[in-house]
């Protein structure tokens, strides 16, 4: 799946670049250089070319592990996107974790609590901040937070313990939260769907106190649809931290693209849309992997048939 | 013979939106010790409702238990404390479930599915019980190389072999079976029934077994109950109940039966249906489909009395005839 996503996703990026106004050449040079600097420029990065000739070349340096040069600084773009995939990491992973932490749990309660008051107004709030928009929330954090508490920092990434995890809070609550919501609703209904299960009667009827009926009878059943959810919206979740990163000024890959596109920066821009979709086709992989370690059921599709019913 | 469960008076309801469901309008019945009781009755009278009353297992907000004793020697079932009612699940009264397609739990080896309960009231080390497990399941006719399979590896009747085990694990001192073989086909059902009547030989647990099939009553059980629209209307000696039935319910269940040796052509159904469980009749609630109904029959509610040795029934006209 890999590589028909990798070819789709840069063709449209390199076309919507290909067409888009704006001159690097331009950019690079600043407003004052000369026509033939400029068109010498142009030939040294390969602009004249052809849109076929540009991208064929794109691929076949892609397909060698070369992203191509940064316009902005001629730095090797694929040092670019690595020295700030970690911190986009770090970033995508607690939000992440905040998010399964919190939005199980309440999806849980909300779903064995049905109907109770504790529900209605979980499933409000949830609603609530699914659709919320990230960049609201961030600011309203930030407000409230950093301005007027002062507790976390409104920008930026520390370095060193603790205060690399006091940066992390607020980025992370953005980019969390509506996740969590997400999560939350999605554990409810799949956790109803598990409840009225005859399995769950019998694993009452066996004596088996409450905890053990939830978490080992109802959840592992439950866990499926959650993390169908969980890896699709990875990619949303990616697409957020472009925002959430931005706001925060958080040194990681989607500030750098916003940074790259006001730059008309192709390659940059290319290199990370690669590397987003590599990261985004990785999780699927994971979660694919998982839903075997979940399910018997679907390991032993993969496995030759025992020739039972 | 004592008494090993004792059901007083049980009246439970359900509370939908579309108005409240009377599941069990006052039922009595006596379990002896070692006994095998059989609970009859169509689909929706109430039976799976009673079964899951004793294992006290009837989900609150919709289901309640309005009034009633359940007395399982000295303890009463329906006071009891969680904890002690976490104790005696599984343990000391255990169930099986009638589809045994949605009561194993998918996800989890049907070797982990017994030795859990094994665990929970034994207090075994892990290697221990689940030691047991594999004698358990070679107990119930499976090899103890597919304890570590998972539910979906094995066929329908293999399936509720695992839930009789899952039920026998802890030898029991009362073992309900709710419709143990309606989701099975016919030979299975001889082979589980079989296994059952063994088991029950060897282990002497006092069992209710649940089910529309009066055959398996008439193989099975010393003792039946009958029960239609949430009432017991006929409870005897399983000899007395089928020689010198009494209660026109009973006669036309008996009636239905096809008659091999005979040369009919047709079934012979009780007709009408049961019913609205939301809304029951006035008076008798068979009375709208009993042959033998006057208007007394629309206006008195009748009472269980008793007509012969332990032989009681709930019908003013059951002697006269």
């Amino acid at each position: 799946m890999t590589i028909p996503v990798l070819i789709g996703a840069t063709f449209l990026v390199f076309t919507i670049m290909h067409f888009a106004p704006g001159d690097p050449a331009r950019i690079i040079l600043g407003a004052g250089a000369s026509e033939e600097a400029l068109e010498a420029m142009r030939d040294q990065l390969g602009i004249n070319d052809s849109f076929i000739l540009r991208y064929g070349r794109f691929m076949l340096n892609l397909m060698k592990g070369d992203l191509g040069t940064s316009y902005r600084n001629g730095q090797p773009v694929t040092g670019l996107i690595l020295g700030r995939l970690g911190n986009t990491l770090y970033l995508a992973i607690s939000g992440i974790l905040f998010a399964i932490i919190v939005g199980i749990p309440v999806g849980i309660i909300s779903a064995i609590k049905q109907y109770s008051t504790l529900d209605n107004v979980t499933m409000f709030i949830t609603l609530f901040v699914t659709a919320m928009p990230t960049f609201w929330l961030a600011l309203i954090l930030v407000i409230v937070f950093s301005v007027n508490l002062g507790w976390f920092p409104a920008s930026g990434m520390a370095k060193g313990f603790p205060g690399f995890l006091v940066s992390l809070v607020l980025p992370t609550l953005t980019l969390g939260c509506g996740f969590a919501a997400l999560i939350a609703r999605t554990t409810r209904s799949s956790v109803l769907d598990v409840v009225r299960q005859e399995y769950i009667d019998l694993a009452r009827a066996k004596g088996l106190p409450e905890r053990t009926v939830i978490w080992k009878h109802m959840m592992k059943n439950a866990l499926i649809p959650i993390i169908t959810v969980i890896g699709l919206n990875f990619g949303v979740l990616l697409g957020g931290s472009v925002l959430t990163e931005s706001i925060f000024s958080w040194p990681g890959v989607g500030r750098f693209v916003v940074e790259s596109i006001s730059f008309k920066d192709t390659p940059a821009i290319l290199g990370c849309v690669v590397t987003l979709a590599i990261l985004f086709t990785l999780v699927n992989l994971i979660v694919d992997l998982l839903y075997a370690f979940l399910d018997p059921r679907i390991k032993s599709q993969y496995r030759t048939s025992r020739g039972d019913n | 013979m004592e008494n090993i469960l004792e059901i007083r008076n049980l009246r439970v309801t359900f509370h939908t939106d579309n108005g409240v469901v009377r599941a069990l309008n006052g039922v009595d019945l006596k379990l002896r010790d070692g006994e095998t009781l059989g609970l009859v009755g169509e689909t929706g009278a109430g039976k799976t409702t009673l079964a899951k009353s004793v294992m006290r297992l009837i989900s609150p907000p919709q289901g309640r238990i309005d009034a009633g004793e359940i007395l399982f020697g000295e303890v009463d079932i329906l006071k009891a404390s969680q904890a002690d009612m976490l104790s005696i699940r599984g343990n000391k009264i255990s169930m099986i479930f009638q589809d045994p397609m949605s009561a194993l739990n998918p996800v989890i080896t049907v070797g982990e599915q017994i030795a859990e309960v094994i665990r929970e009231h034994e207090s075994l080390p892990s290697k221990e019980a689940w030691d047991k497990a594999l004698k358990m399941l070679s107990t119930v006719g499976i090899t103890a190389d597919r304890a570590g399979d998972y539910p979906h590896q094995f066929s329908g009747g293999m399936k509720q072999r695992v839930v009789i085990a899952i039920a026998l694990a802890c030898n029991p001192t009362v073992l309900i079976a709710d419709e143990p073989t309606t989701a099975l086909d016919v030979t299975i059902q001889a082979q589980v029934l079989e296994m059952m009547a063994e088991l029950k030989k060897k282990t002497d647990t006092a069992t209710i077994i649940i089910t529309h099939d009066l055959g398996i009553v008439a193989q099975m059980c010393e003792s039946v109950v009958v029960l239609y629209a949430g009432e017991v209307v006929e409870s005897g000696p399983v000899r007395d109940v089928f020689k010198k039935t009494a209660h026109p319910y009973t006669i036309g269940l008996l009636g239905a039966i096809p008659k091999i040796h005979l040369d009919e052509h047709r079934l012979h159904p009780i007709h009408g249906l049961m019913p609205d469980p939301m809304a029951p009749p006035e008076g008798c609630s068979f009375h709208e489909r009993c042959d033998f109904a006057d208007e007394s029959c629309a206006l008195n509610h009748p009472e269980l009395r008793i007509i012969g040795d332990s032989h009681s029934v709930r019908c003013p006209k059951a002697v006269s005839r």
